[in-house]
């Protein structure tokens, strides 16, 4: 087991380099550059600019400085923002991680319930307003929501401020962004959890239990919920990292100082540090955490073993 | 000649024995109301993908500055006038709109899976078929796919082409739709990968091979048509995926560019007239939950139908 982690964690760093080559050198390929825009500055400030930056080196040349820094820790400065992209790291990566795993907690604390007792209801009222609350997470993209939330709870109730996000000094800034973030996973894992449910019912573990004469709860819980549990493990180190890395439209709608609202912005901008930064970034983290539902999953399910 | 005849007359049954296991999956979907539902919206879909410029009302960039100047320069409301779903704030009819949209998503609807296909089955079946390095280059491969962060990696490949001559194509759809092909690949081609794996060591396959069947046409008379209906499942199920992404990066301003009206840039560009006129941001935002849902059910209920071992299962 010990041996299997060891060689996962190794293997996620050629990943991340063969990540880091491709985003290179499309981000490279784009034509223009950091310094085009509308109004054209003179070119002898942009070859300035370039030569100061070393941009004008070849491009392996500006790849290897790029790595070089990388490994002392120093993502380079960001062309746009005046500042390095360390900072900006800094500054956003705490709010987006906290809203992520705000979503991530909400998903798991509605969506794994209603699976359960749209399961154990089957075809039945309860089941029925599951589905259709997992029906709505489906069908409403999350710009969607964030755009028909705001407007409702904010503008017209004005029960909770339009934008910004101050943490836990402000808790009501935190609700509208982490419910429209988590209304797709909520649906996800919902419907996951219902399938798996549905699954474990028919077992002939169930009917023994049954037949033994256990009470109906120590069944739903020990027997059903805990095996049913098992395969929802698996999909949920997807979700967090879709919630930490796919946040940036609600970020942007809701004005959360995070950091995936730079994302667009840079890519637009051709603002390379800040690009690259994010994309190693964001691919470390599903990278990590799909290892750990890996782990996660041999450890909860006995009959997994990895050699 | 008893002999010949029982010989003759066992792929005659098996004919029939296949026949009637498409039947049964057809019979099990027309049983499922959700699944027959999403099947009718569909096919509804893809009528408007080829007939939708010809019922829609107006042309979908036409500005009908007259009507928008008499209501005091401000969107037209629906269900009055001759606008039935009212215009926008530039006087462009909604409804004309709303079916030109419906022709660029239910092309990456068909686009995306096709790009889809050709990548991910080709190299599927061929790393389970020859195996070994092939295989194991695809595995890392994958890896190195699902490390990106999917709607970031496809930003920055229609950012990256958006002046090259196919950036330009279709409006700029169409390297959106390519875009969003090469980040969904990846899971056709695992699951190919695995159907043939397992494929691959049954008797009939052995038998194929003993008598000097040709690789290929193992894999593409035995093999892939044994794996069609995970396949199926696959390809309805992975378009509600790529109807969303290309709405998300639409109202993100990529991809199809003005006047073209992409549902996720209309929902984008109606947002600022929420409160007065929220025509301009329900009618987008009902037609793309009718779009997911409706792949969603059938998708639903094809796995349900054609795969009943699997019923219930994601």
């Amino acid at each position: 087991m010990l041996g299997y982690i060891v060689r996962r964690v190794l293997w996620i760093i050629p990943v991340l380099f063969v990540v880091s080559i491709i985003t290179f050198s499309l981000m490279h390929a784009a034509p223009g550059g950091p310094w085009s825009r509308e109004k054209q500055l003179p070119p002898a400030t942009v070859e300035f600019l370039k030569a100061r930056f070393g941009l004008d080196d070849p491009i392996h040349v500006q790849y290897l400085t790029w790595v070089g820094n990388l490994v002392v820790g120093d993502l380079g400065p960001s062309y746009r923002q005046g500042r390095d992209v360390n900072d900006i790291v800094a500054d956003g990566i705490g709010t987006t991680v906290h809203l992520g795993v705000m979503a991530f907690l909400l998903s798991v604390v509605v969506g794994i319930p209603l699976g359960v007792i749209g399961a154990l209801r089957h075809n039945r009222i309860p089941d029925y307003l599951a589905t259709f609350i997992s029906v709505i997470g489906i069908a409403t993209p999350s710009f969607v929501a964030a755009i028909l939330l705001l407007v409702f709870f904010s503008v017209t109730l004005r029960w909770f401020p339009t934008h910004g996000w101050e943490g836990w000094s402000n808790p009501s800034a935190m609700v509208l962004p982490t419910l429209a973030l988590s209304l797709f996973p909520i649906a996800q894992i919902s419907r996951f959890t219902r399938a798996s449910m549905l699954e474990v019912t028919r077992k002939d573990y169930i009917r023994t239990a049954q037949s033994k004469g256990l009470r109906e709860r120590t069944i739903v819980v020990i027997h059903m919920i805990r095996n049913a549990l098992i395969p929802v493990v698996t999909i949920l180190g997807p979700v967090l990292a879709f919630l930490i890395t796919g946040s940036f439209i609600i970020e942007t709608i809701f004005s959360v100082p995070g950091i995936g609202r730079y994302y667009v912005i840079s890519i637009g901008q051709r603002d390379y540090g800040v690009i690259m930064a994010m994309t190693m970034l964001y691919a470390t983290v599903i990278a990590v955490l799909n290892l750990v539902v890996d782990v996660l999953y041999a450890y909860i399910d006995p009959r997994i073993r990895y050699s | 000649m008893a002999n010949r005849t029982g010989a003759l007359e066992q792929p005659a049954a098996a004919r029939a024995r296949a026949a009637s296991l498409w039947g049964d999956a057809w019979r099990r979907l027309i049983r499922n109301r959700l699944a027959v539902v999403g099947g009718v919206i569909v096919v509804f879909l893809f009528f408007l993908l080829f007939f939708g410029p010809l019922v829609a009302p107006y042309p979908y960039q036409e500005q009908h500055l007259v009507e928008l100047v008499e209501n005091g320069n401000r969107p037209i409301g629906p269900f009055q006038g001759q606008f039935l779903f009212g215009t926008d704030d530039l006087g462009r009819d909604v409804l004309s709109r709303l079916l030109d949209g419906a022709q660029i998503s239910m092309t990456v609807a068909l686009v995306v899976q096709a790009v889809v296909l050709l990548i991910g089955l080709p190299i599927g079946a061929a790393a389970a078929w020859y195996g070994g390095r092939v295989d194991s280059f695809l595995m890392r491969f994958t890896d190195v796919m699902y490390a990106f962060p999917d709607l970031l990696f496809i930003i920055l490949l229609s950012v990256t082409f958006r002046d090259t001559p196919i950036g330009g194509a279709l409006d700029g759809v169409l390297m959106v739709f390519i875009a969003i092909g090469i980040v969904s690949w990846v899971g056709m081609a695992r699951l190919v990968r695995g159907q043939l794996l397992s494929l691959k060591e049954t008797e009939f396959v052995e038998a194929a091979r003993a008598i000097g069947v040709s690789d290929f046409r193992i894999i593409t008379r035995h093999l892939l048509p044994n794996a069609l209906g995970p396949m199926i499942v696959a390809v309805t199920l992975g378009i509600p995926g790529a109807i969303l992404a290309e709405a998300t990066l639409a109202y993100l301003g990529i991809g199809a560019q003005p006047p073209r009206a992409s549902w996720g840039k209309m929902v984008a560009d109606g947002q600022q007239y929420l409160r007065g006129d929220p025509h301009l941001v329900i009618f987008p935002a009902i037609i793309i939950a009718l779009a997911l849902l409706s792949f969603t059910f059938l998708g639903d209920g094809l796995r349900d139908a054609l795969d009943p071992k699997l019923k219930g299962k994601q």
